[in-house]
């Protein structure tokens, strides 16, 4: 009786060891959430801060220059145009 | 940069160069142009679109133009590479569960009638689909209807993308959020793209700069409607048929192709963390993705933070 219990508790002590093992091993290599950096915060509130994209130009229409394309083209005060993703 | 906004594909496209200005006009002339009439090639909306056709020829071989071909060609492709979570054969589901009409006259109705009687039932997969490459000719199986959508617009962005670069020497389009980047805008070292809250569309959760590339987002918040009771959205995932139940609301993808973002991001929202780990293991050379979850942390790999530059 006493062989058993000294075995049940070897056993007991060995499966909890490698549980834990095995479970710090799991979230050691899983997904990690990307926490937003200081730097993150700080560009966004830039962004935040700048003017809505319909704010730039107001449909100047350089269409007119001797060809059929008239649909109004605007110009964006940044040397990169403000894109945006999101999915349609 | 001068900027020209049009709306085709049922989204809102933007078109974007810097250069001559008589000579962008030209450009963006050409760029839309393009844009058009491949719309009218690809759209499942139009009964003459070279898509219905080929829909109505399943069972009997077709004979494709290039364009269509080679999209069909890449869509098989990528099936292969999400194992299924990308599957353009998924139109007789979105029609169940709604999605039958274009989203601006869905947007407009009240509810979509909800066919309870109609379940997801058996069908053929797509790698059954025969492409005849020396002749051009596409065999469906019977019964089978393809929605090209997404795929079709990153494509369809990025060769007019190509076309416009023709006409200046650094341009971007966007169509919906889907964007191809040439050349970089003088002064630039990168181009800065706005990541929209998908819960708050209206505010930009963060900023990526990226190097010329496809970049393109998918989102579960975007294209929903109301069927009789039930909230729907357009992801079906391929393995239900029914819109993807899914951990994340958004994925941004960045890769060297728009339409390889556009179906990584698709195939990403819909398996979520798990699968997203699986397919990152087997094609994550490809791309790098960035996604959002309920409660807006955002998630990824730390290579994908560097390379994508999250500032």
């Amino acid at each position: 009786m006493k062989i058993i219990k000294t075995a049940l508790h070897y056993w007991f002590a060995i499966v909890s060891v490698l549980s834990f093992l095995v479970g710090w091993g799991m979230l050691a290599h899983s997904l990690k959430p990307i926490q937003p950096t200081q730097a993150t915060r700080v560009n966004s509130a830039l962004l935040a801060a700048l003017p809505p994209i319909q704010a730039f130009g107001s449909g100047s229409g350089i269409g007119g220059s001797g060809n059929n394309f008239s649909a109004p083209m605007n110009q964006s005060n940044f040397g990169s145009p403000f894109l945006r993703s999101g999915g349609s | 940069m001068e900027t020209h906004r049009f709306r085709a594909m049922n989204t809102d496209v933007l078109l974007a160069a810097q250069g001559i200005p008589a000579r962008i006009v030209e450009g963006f002339e050409k760029a839309q142009q393009f844009i058009q009439a491949s719309e009218g090639r690809f759209s499942r909306f139009s009964e003459q679109s070279e898509l219905s056709e080929l829909n109505r020829s399943a069972g009997s071989p077709f004979q494709a133009s290039p364009d269509l071909f080679a999209v069909i060609t890449l869509a098989q492709r990528f099936f292969h590479q999400t194992r299924g979570l990308f599957d353009p054969s998924i139109l007789q589901d979105l029609r169940r569960v709604g999605y039958d009409r274009s989203m601006d006259l869905l947007r407009k109705q009240v509810a979509a009638p909800l066919f309870e009687s109609l379940l997801a039932g058996e069908r053929a997969s797509f790698s059954e689909v025969d492409l005849d490459e020396r002749r051009g000719m596409i065999l469906l199986p019977p019964g089978m209807a393809l929605d090209l959508g997404g795929i079709a617009k990153g494509w369809i962005a990025e060769q007019a993308a190509n076309l416009l670069s023709e006409f200046s020497s650094a341009c971007a389009v966007n169509a919906g959020g889907d964007m191809f980047l040439v050349g970089l805008p003088d002064g630039e070292e990168q181009w800065a793209v706005a990541i929209e809250d998908p819960l708050q569309p209206e505010i930009d959760l963060t900023t990526i700069k990226v190097d010329p590339s496809g970049v393109a987002t998918s989102a579960v918040t975007k294209r929903v409607w109301k069927q009789g009771e039930k909230q729907r959205h357009h992801l079906i995932d391929p393995r239900t048929g029914e819109p993807a139940l899914t951990d994340w609301l958004s994925v941004t993808v960045i890769a060297a192709h728009t339409y390889e973002a556009e179906v990584f991001a698709k195939a990403l929202l819909i398996g979520g963390p798990q699968e997203s780990e699986e397919i990152t293991r087997k094609c994550g050379s490809q791309f790098s993705y960035l996604a959002v979850d309920r409660d807006r942390k955002i998630w990824g790999t730390q290579d994908t933070l560097e390379y994508i530059h999250v500032h």
